[in-house]
């Protein structure tokens, strides 16, 4: 081999080579990094949906009961308008009154509230009721996850179904919302909204809104 | 002769060298990438109990024994008349009773961990509360309210926190690992309780 040839093969790398590698490397190793921040991201958005799920079931229950109990379903819940943002869901649904009637609750057990600070400050578990000039653009929030000013927007929709067939001695029915008449039983569908985020006593779209719905037969049993 | 003179002592020092960097940062970002790991699963495995707190306070379970009424179900507060008048948690684990039957679901070997601060490392320290037998994922003791927002006084109001025993003993924020948790239920329950 002459001399010119086994310094051709022992030269080592040039710049141009060590450069492209690192920037591999980088690209790798950046890549890795932003996988891990997506999975850390996802992961903390899944501890929020938990607690979406918790606190959609909840109002669902607090729902149940308000119409199973009360005449709430009778001129309890306020029409609203303009939920356009998922095109596959009514526009048009229900949310509490601005505040829950002694003929549904007692004063002290009222959880709705229309002043944001009370909202902010006081209980996880209260309403908040967003007033609008318009009641029908009125809102009603709940605390998705106060810790961390998460919101949710929730609201429902309800239409007359018929319970037959009925199966042995069940009567399958439900009473009218006074609970004095023969009624209908509803289907009630409920949807949460969020994340939304509480600032200056506006409730604001944190990012891509996620929907969660809640389906149930409720009607008036006593 | 010259083509086979080996390295210098500088070349073999500088290519250690520059090993040992590559090696150090590798070595960095798997340590780095081993504690994101500890800290995602730690995360994961908080919702995983959170969701199981949840079914036992909602739907109970069954025990291996039968119960005051003849049965081994113990009632979960969807069934009950009303809320359980003792302490749903022992020793930072789920024990729930009903039916004169008790579930303890979540223990955990047992781990003494002592309080430095308030809230830290376990969520219900406070200053000087000295050592703490851990058994279990509750961070602190669940709260029912029925006394006020309460629908026909049926529904319950439920708090609850889900810490993870492990990493809020080495997290440099031990309430990163730590999650409150709101839920209702209703009492449907019309007699009294067994």
């Amino acid at each position: 081999m002459r001399c010119s040839d086994r310094l051709r093969s022992q030269r080592g790398f040039s710049l141009m080579e060590v450069m492209t590698a690192a920037l591999i490397l980088s690209a790798l190793v950046v890549s890795i990094g932003g996988g891990w921040v997506v999975a850390d991201r996802e992961t903390s958005n899944l501890i929020i949906r938990q607690k979406a799920i918790f606190v959609a079931d909840a109002e669902m229950e607090r729902l149940t009961t308000l119409y199973g109990t009360t005449a709430f379903g009778a001129l309890g819940p306020v029409s609203t308008t303009g939920y356009t943002e998922t095109a596959a869901f009514p526009s048009t649904r229900l949310i509490y009154p601005t505040s829950l009637s002694p003929l549904y609750l007692t004063g002290t057990q009222d959880y709705t509230t229309t002043s944001a600070n009370t909202f902010k400050t006081g209980s996880d578990f209260q309403v908040w009721i967003s007033s609008n000039l318009l009641s029908s653009l009125n809102r009603a929030y709940v605390w998705v996850d106060q810790d961390h000013n998460v919101v949710g927007r929730i609201s429902w929709t309800t239409s007359n179904i018929s319970a037959n067939p009925c199966t042995g001695l069940d009567t399958c029915s439900c009473l009218d919302p006074t609970g004095l008449l023969a009624g209908n039983c509803q289907k009630l569908v409920l949807y949460l909204e969020y994340p939304y985020r509480l600032v200056s006593g506006n409730a604001v779209a944190a990012s891509t809104l996620q929907t969660l719905t809640l389906s149930t037969i409720v009607g008036r049993h006593t | 002769m010259k083509s086979q003179r080996g390295f210098t002592l500088m070349e073999v020092m500088a290519s250690t060298m520059a090993t040992a960097i590559v090696i150090a940062a590798a070595s960095a970002f798997l340590l780095r990438f081993l504690a994101w790991y500890d800290e995602l699963s730690a995360k994961i495995a908080m919702n995983r109990h959170a969701r199981e707190t949840y079914d036992v306070f909602s739907l109970g379970g069954l025990s291996s024994t039968s119960g005051n009424d003849g049965t081994k179900n113990v009632y979960g507060l969807r069934e009950r008349f009303a809320v359980p008048t003792s302490s749903m948690r022992t020793n930072y684990s789920i024990r729930y009773i009903s039916n004169n039957l008790t579930l303890t679901p979540d223990l955990i070997a047992s781990m003494s961990v002592t309080c430095t601060g308030t809230g830290v490392p376990l969520p219900d320290c406070t200053s000087g509360a000295g050592t703490k037998t851990v058994k279990g994922w509750l961070g602190s003791h669940p709260q029912t309210n029925t006394a006020s927002r309460s629908v026909s006084n049926k529904t319950v109001e439920l708090t609850f926190t889900i810490m993870n025993p492990f990493e809020v003993q080495r997290a440099v924020s031990p309430s990163l690992f730590a999650e409150n948790y709101h839920v209702i239920f209703t009492l449907n329950r019309n007699e009294d309780d067994p």
